[in-house]
């Protein structure tokens, strides 16, 4: 067999040489060259098809790895809206219930109970009603804020003008009838400019004023500006109440989602979402938010401080 | 202070196991529970508003108490912990426990606990009329047994 081939293409060889004039050896040169060419792009053919098929295993791998992550921050999103979910249930039908079970108590036991008794269980139901009207508008907030948030419109805002509306607003809703009054310090400043979303910033405002509102009898709310050049550079806030103050292992958690300060009376009007929604916004801008008792006197502080310096593409 | 102190000499004068100890954070639960179940039975309730109270209540009148009524989100720790502090505790290990719940999804959790165990789930908002049943379920089978 191999002798054939040998046969064959010497006669090839010498029929080449023979028609072109070129001698025997350079035609056999030639040739052998020409099959090492083809052997070498063959194996450069075979190495490229090799490189493309790991290539397309690595993408695989990455973008499985990548899928996968993803997955698993889907999976932990949906855990913590379940959580919510379960919670704003709970918190919903609870407050439901209270109403519903006092009201259908008196009202098919009428003449059973006393004046003072029946008294004070419509209290009640009047004031989880107003719980229940709370919750939903600060569920709604919260809500809205986690749909705006990704398209917020930063603007310039003067902190010094949206406190004293804010204070207004809450001297015309909360203060007509109550002995507390309000007094912002903010000495020599006039303007305190920062980036932010308008709506936003008023929401934080007024919850942190009608939280200091709710849980301070009597007495006074002191609202400090300054600024601030620590680790961040920007305008703090400071609204300091005389009201029941926070437990010290309760400072941060307060500001988690549903999470109520110990002090308040059981089923009080506060619903848990005031506070982390203030968190959020604060967050949203770049900022930070704490709480701490007050020194030697009554009643708790909340500061937040917002940088002066924002990117408005935030 | 003065409720506590009635709180307990109500309980010390009561006979055995005639009590409920009712938990819940929530005032204006415990103000029906009280209610519909003085009107309606002749047990007692026992108010904690938080699982630590409960759980120093469960044990002061352990002797008392013949139902336990847990709700499932407390301030201070969930009905679940609570539950398996009772039953890890002698004393306590025996007393029916029903789980008052707002949230439908925890069934099946609850249904965990329940195999083998004197476990039941009562779903707010429930009516004046469920919550003497259930009361009445168990308490009444305790004086039977």
């Amino acid at each position: 067999m191999l002798n054939t081939i040998m046969n064959v293409s010497e006669k090839f060889c010498r029929f080449l040489s023979d028609t072109t004039n070129i001698s025997l050896d350079n035609i056999q040169l030639i040739l052998i060259c020409s099959a090492l060419l083809v052997i070498i792009f063959y194996f450069i053919y075979k190495v490229k098809l090799l490189l493309i098929k790991v290539r397309r295993e690595f993408q695989t791998e990455v973008h499985v790895v990548e899928l996968k992550n993803k997955l698993l921050r889907i999976e932990e999103e949906l855990k913590s809206k379940t959580a919510i979910f379960n919670y704003t249930n709970h918190e919903i039908r609870t407050i439901i219930h209270g109403i519903s079970g006092l009201s259908q108590f008196i009202s098919e036991n009428w003449g059973l109970l006393d004046d003072a008794e029946l008294r004070k269980h419509i209290n009640s139901i009047s004031e989880n009603s107003i719980r229940l009207k709370n919750f939903m508008d600060e569920l709604l907030d919260l809500l809205k804020f986690n749909i705006d948030k990704n398209r917020a419109n930063f603007v310039e805002i003067n902190l010094v003008n949206s406190v004293n509306q804010v204070i207004e607003q809450c001297k015309k809703l909360f203060l007509f009838n109550k002995d507390v009054k309000i007094i912002f310090n903010h000495g020599e400043i006039r303007k305190a400019i920062i980036y932010g979303n308008t709506i936003m910033i008023d929401q934080l405002l007024f919850n942190l004023f009608t939280n200091a509102i709710k849980y301070t009898n009597q007495g006074f709310i002191n609202v400090n500006l300054s600024f601030v050049n620590d680790d961040i550079l920007g305008w703090k806030v400071s609204i300091s109440d005389e009201g029941i103050g926070i437990e010290d292992d309760e400072l941060k958690s307060i500001f988690e989602l549903f999470v109520r300060g110990s002090r308040t009376s059981h089923g009080s009007i506060g619903t848990g979402l005031g506070l982390n929604l203030c968190n959020e916004i604060v967050l949203n801008h770049k900022g930070t938010i704490w709480a701490e008792n007050n020194n030697g006197k009554k009643g708790a502080t909340f500061n937040f401080i917002i940088t002066i310096f924002q990117d408005s593409s935030v | 202070m003065l409720d506590e102190l009635i709180q307990t000499i109500i309980a010390t004068q009561i006979p055995e196991r005639n009590s409920i100890l009712f938990i819940d954070d929530e005032a204006i639960c415990h103000d029906i529970v009280n209610l519909v179940l003085r009107y309606s039975t002749n047990y007692n309730v026992i108010n904690a508003y938080s699982g630590k109270e409960a759980l120093a209540l469960a044990q002061q009148f352990n002797k008392k108490l013949g139902l336990i009524f847990i709700d499932i989100l407390l301030s201070d720790m969930n009905g679940y912990q609570i539950y398996k502090l009772i039953r890890e505790n002698e004393v306590l290990a025996n007393i029916p426990i029903v789980f008052q719940s707002g949230v439908i999804n925890q069934i099946s959790e609850i249904n965990q606990l329940i195999i083998g165990k004197e476990v039941d789930i009562i779903h707010k908002p429930y009516k004046n009329d469920e919550l003497i049943n259930i009361v009445n379920k168990y308490m009444r089978k305790k004086a039977i047994t």
